[in-house]
């Protein structure tokens, strides 16, 4: 399972120059330098002569997907890269019907896991130059001193568990394919313990969490699954949740949240990853998905397809007695 | 501002009793809106009605609320009244202070306040409200019965007397029924088909009325009024068009079966007519077990046909029709008795149900009428009959009367007797005779025919010699009793038919525990079901006798001519309606639809800059949609509404209720 996003970099540049070059795609959404080492930006190139600020490196972890709903009425295609856990974002756009399937040209980037910017960026290692694969661990070399780091601690936590480590949408790849197994087995026995707490302390915890929310969004700007046309937040009338920062109003933001996204969320983790309050989103979408393994048998709930568990009418095939 | 008029009833003291009227009045004279408040002792009376007619006119009131029983009452009541006075009738909003307060709460000063919390709830929803108008769709004038039995044949020839076309669809060869397959009837003993084919002669005849034969319902889309239906009609393997129905063909085919239509105590062949007053008297060929079809040799029946009907390459046929109505029909079966082992039914093949008695005692049964022994053919001389076999036991059978069994067993009794003199023992738990004149043929079958009938339940049958002896208690005496009897015969219970609830998922209609069609309102609405223009006749909404199967029929018939003589429906103006401004056109909403009501549609838009440009939006049917309002909750955005539940409407009731 070796693979360094960095290798494939020349790759990407070269074929992004083509696609623009022949006419392929108007314009190709990837990654750039962003402000240190660790921190790479979105970027979005249209001319040959940008594709060099284009990057990959193994702290590439944000999905690029949700920028393809800028250009649904725009003519031509517009090219991207993406990682496993993109893919089946894109899929969510796709399957949602927000993002034609033609209009995107997708350039999968086989992935083994991408390491956790914000540990690394803590051990003082200064710029990063090199990232080298050793099957366990990652060997981080910068300016300022190098570690070996084990895969288990310094990967973001989806990447442990992630079965999806090949993009399952793409138009061609970089590099082979790697080996398809989660390095953890996926559980749930957070969620176990929060459901086995006593209801007023679960209460406490989720208060604690909520009150701290400042409302700023960030946690629907960028989940995939969140790509409503109008969302309901941001409409006035009628207005269902307040947006003045008040516990009430900031618990039925996040219920509501939760349920919209419900047997949608494709697992990025992204909300919990951008929440500047450090809020743990993902646990509302965990305890959904465990519940939805459970009570309708559908194993991958994250994976999007063309009938969802809870987006069908099926009372004429209700195995219960009564209707 | 609007101006709102609150009419606070008593319903005598079903209100009044539990809910300070005058408190209501005061608190409801406070909230927004409202400029008139009357209370009225009875307001769906003609007076509480014309009160309300003249507060608007007087009033100029603009709204209508009234603080009444359940809407499902009354709305419609109240939705004439202020349409009478010129109001739209949806300008009107019910608070249900009877079921939903004043008859579930013990305490008046809670009672009230709920009360007051109902209204304000109307009171706020209506200030929400818009006018609707209601449209019009057009009626198929066909109906469609489903099931050729008794009750089917009789709400076909109804609707047909009325004029309208009807189809019978019916899944055996003949219709008929278990009638057709019944000696005598009870309480006056004539002879079954007597009564019942002089019927099917007519539906036969009949101009208005189709019969398909041999054939299945398969997919019913639609609504009330235009139901399009898909009908298989299997291959029956003969052109009827050239078939006399001479018979030569089953005389010559050499596979013998046993007959479903004698329950297995006679022989069919593979190519049948099931009895012989079959309608249509056309034979069909049982593919599974006609030689030819199974080793590609025999063609006996087509080498001796002298009408050259036989057709062995006919397909199955899917035929798509219209239809304005259905009338289900589609009747029960009988309980098969197996799972009382101490009965012995299957192991002594003088054990027998009901039913199969009666093939045993029909001239056209395969017995010719004579009562034989099915082991020996001997002419039985003591005969137990057990009564509730199945019925009212939840263990090992259902837990309902099957209603019938009473009334059919003293016929027995009474049969046994009269044809063959033998002495009939009735085992019983108890006898049910309501009916006109069942109580009377239950004593005759006791004091003209003798019958011993012993309050108790058989415990165990077993056989010694050629008898088979029947232990059990007379609960009366208090004493352990053994008849030894030459043949048995269980009461056996009515059951649901196998596929009903396959066929109700088929339809869009429910069904109880048991398996029976459940009808709209067990006492008001029972012929109906909750399905708009679906009705339900005989014993496949519960056991039923001949009567009442007849009268239900001719009742579900009466409804669906009611249906079909209508030049046009009105439809509910509350149905789903789509923000094309802010749908999103994921269509989550398409799959959730229970009535396939939804569809994706593109629509052209200028954005900024100038550009148009094409986007795809959720588009509904309205005449589709049955405002269940499924998409609603769908829609994440909230571009869903039901005209009269908006999101609008639904926030101001929760505002009025938490605020």
């Amino acid at each position: 399972m070796s693979a360094i996003f960095t290798d494939h970099q020349a790759a990407l540049r070269d074929e992004v120059r083509k696609l623009l070059t022949d006419g392929t795609i108007k314009g190709f959404i990837g990654y750039a330098r962003g402000r240190d080492s660790y921190h790479p930006a979105p970027a979005i190139v249209t001319r040959p002569d940008q594709v060099d600020g284009l990057i990959l490196d193994q702290f590439c972890i944000f999905g690029l997907t949700k920028y393809l709903l800028d250009y649904i009425f725009e003519d031509g295609k517009m090219g991207i890269v993406a990682k496993g856990c993109d893919s089946l974002a894109l899929q969510r756009l796709i399957t949602d019907h927000r993002v034609s399937r033609d209009k995107v040209h997708v350039i999968g980037l086989p992935c083994a896991g991408v390491i956790n910017a914000e540990k690394v960026a803590q051990l003082g290692l200064g710029n990063v130059q090199k990232v080298t694969d050793k099957g366990a661990s990652f060997l981080v070399e910068g300016d300022k001193g190098s570690r070996e780091l084990a895969k288990t601690e310094y990967l973001w936590d989806k990447c442990l568990w992630c079965e999806h480590h090949n993009p399952a949408v793409a138009d061609s790849k970089l590099g082979p394919e790697v080996e398809n197994v989660a390095m953890k087995p996926r559980d749930y026995s957070d969620i176990e313990a929060m459901e086995n707490l006593p209801p007023a302390e679960k209460a406490a915890y989720w208060t604690r969490q909520f009150s701290r929310c400042i409302r700023c969004y960030a946690c629907r700007n960028v989940c995939p699954a969140c790509n409503c046309r109008e969302c309901v937040f941001d409409i006035a009338d009628p207005r269902w949740v307040g947006n003045t920062v008040k516990l009430s109003e900031q618990q039925m933001f996040h219920f509501t949240r939760a349920w919209h996204v419900a047997g949608r969320c494709v697992d990025c983790g992204e909300c919990e990853r951008v929440c500047p309050m450090e809020l743990p989103l993902m646990k509302l979408q965990h305890k959904l998905q465990k519940d939805i393994v459970k009570l309708f048998g559908n194993p991958k709930p994250f994976e999007p397809s063309e009938v969802e568990v809870l987006g069908q009418f099926r009372a004429t095939e209700d195995p219960e007695e009564f209707m | 501002m609007r101006r709102v008029g609150v009419f606070v009833c008593w319903c005598g003291s079903n209100i009044a009793g539990m809910v300070d009227i005058e408190q209501v009045k005061a608190a409801a004279a406070k909230m927004p809106n409202v400029v008139y408040v009357e209370d009225n002792k009875y307001t769906c009376s003609e007076p509480g009605q014309a009160a309300i007619q003249k507060a608007i006119k007087e009033q100029n009131l603009d709204r209508v609320v009234v603080a009444a029983c359940s809407p499902r009452m009354h709305e419609n009541t109240f939705r004439r009244t202020v349409s009478g006075a010129g109001l739209n009738a949806y300008l009107l909003e019910i608070a249900n202070i009877r079921e939903h307060c004043s008859w579930v709460h013990p305490d008046k000063a809670a009672g009230t306040k709920k009360a007051v919390d109902l209204v304000r709830r109307a009171v706020y929803k209506v200030a929400k409200n818009v006018p609707l108008q209601r449209a019009s769709i057009d009626v198929t004038k066909k109906a469609l019965v489903i099931g050729g039995g008794i009750a089917g044949i009789q709400a076909a020839l109804d609707i047909a007397d009325a004029g309208q076309p009807v189809v019978i669809v019916e899944k055996t060869p003949s219709i008929g029924g278990h009638m057709a397959q019944l000696d005598k009837t009870f309480p006056t003993l004539d002879c079954s088909a007597c009564i019942l084919t002089p019927k099917m002669v007519d539906a036969a005849q009949n101009q208005n009325i189709t019969l398909m034969t041999w054939s299945e319902v398969e997919k019913v889309e639609g609504y009330i009024g235009n139901f399009t239906v898909t009908i298989r009609k299997k291959a029956r393997h003969i052109d009827t068009t050239k078939c006399t129905g001479c018979g030569i063909c089953w005389s010559k085919c050499p596979a013998k079966l046993p007959s479903e239509f004698d329950l297995g105590l006679g022989q069919r062949k593979a190519i049948y007519v099931p009895f012989p007053q079959a309608i249509p008297n056309k034979p069909v060929i049982d593919e599974k077990n006609c030689i030819y079809f199974k080793t590609g040799k025999c063609k006996a029946c087509q080498i001796f046909c002298p009408a050259g009907a036989i057709a062995f390459d006919q397909k199955d046929e899917l035929i798509e029709e219209k239809f304005g109505a259905i009338i289900v029909a589609t009747g029960y079966e009988q309980w098969d008795p197996s799972p009382y082992g101490e009965y012995g039914y299957g192991r002594y093949k003088d054990v027998i149900t009901g039913l199969e008695f009666e093939r045993l005692v029909n001239a056209s049964g395969p017995t010719e009428g004579k009562i034989k022994r099915p082991s020996d053919g001997k002419i039985p001389k003591d005969v137990v009959i057990i009564q509730c076999v199945g019925s009212r036991d939840e263990a090992k059978g259902i837990p309902y009367c099957s209603k019938t069994c009473c009334m059919y067993s003293a016929k027995h009794a009474i049969l046994l007797d009269e044809k063959i003199h033998a002495h009939p023992y009735v085992f019983y738990m108890d006898v049910r005779t309501p009916g006109k004149g069942y109580e009377e043929f239950y004593k005759r079958a006791t004091e003209e025919h003798h019958a011993t009938y012993i309050r108790g339940r058989v415990s165990k049958v077993y056989q010694k010699g050629d008898k088979l002896v029947c232990l059990g208690e007379d609960t009366l005496l208090g004493k352990k009793v053994a008849v030894e009897a030459d043949m048995v015969i269980l009461a056996s219970a009515m059951v649901h038919q196998p596929a009903a609830s396959k066929l109700a998922q088929t339809l869009g209609i429910s069904y109880d525990q048991n398996h029976f069609y459940t009808e709209a309102h067990a006492k008001l609405r029972p012929v109906e079901t909750n399905t708009a223009g679906i009705f339900l006749a005989g014993a496949c909404q519960g056991p039923k006798d001949i009567p009442e199967t007849v009268a239900q029929a001719s009742a579900a018939a009466s409804k669906a001519i009611g249906l079909l003589s209508k030049a046009k429906l009105e439809t509910e103006p509350l149905v789903a309606q789509v923000n094309e401004g802010i749908c999103s056109g994921c269509l989550w909403c398409k799959p959730i639809c229970p009535y396939k009501a939804i569809d994706g549609k593109v629509i052209k838009e200028r954005i900024a800059g100038g550009k148009t440009i094409e986007r795809t939006v959720a588009s509904v049917n309205a005449s589709l949609c049955q405002g269940c309002g499924a998409c609603t909750v769908a829609c994440r955005t909230g571009a869903m509404n039901v005209l009269g539940f908006t999101n609008e409407h639904i926030l101001a009731e929760v505002d009025a209720l938490c605020l």
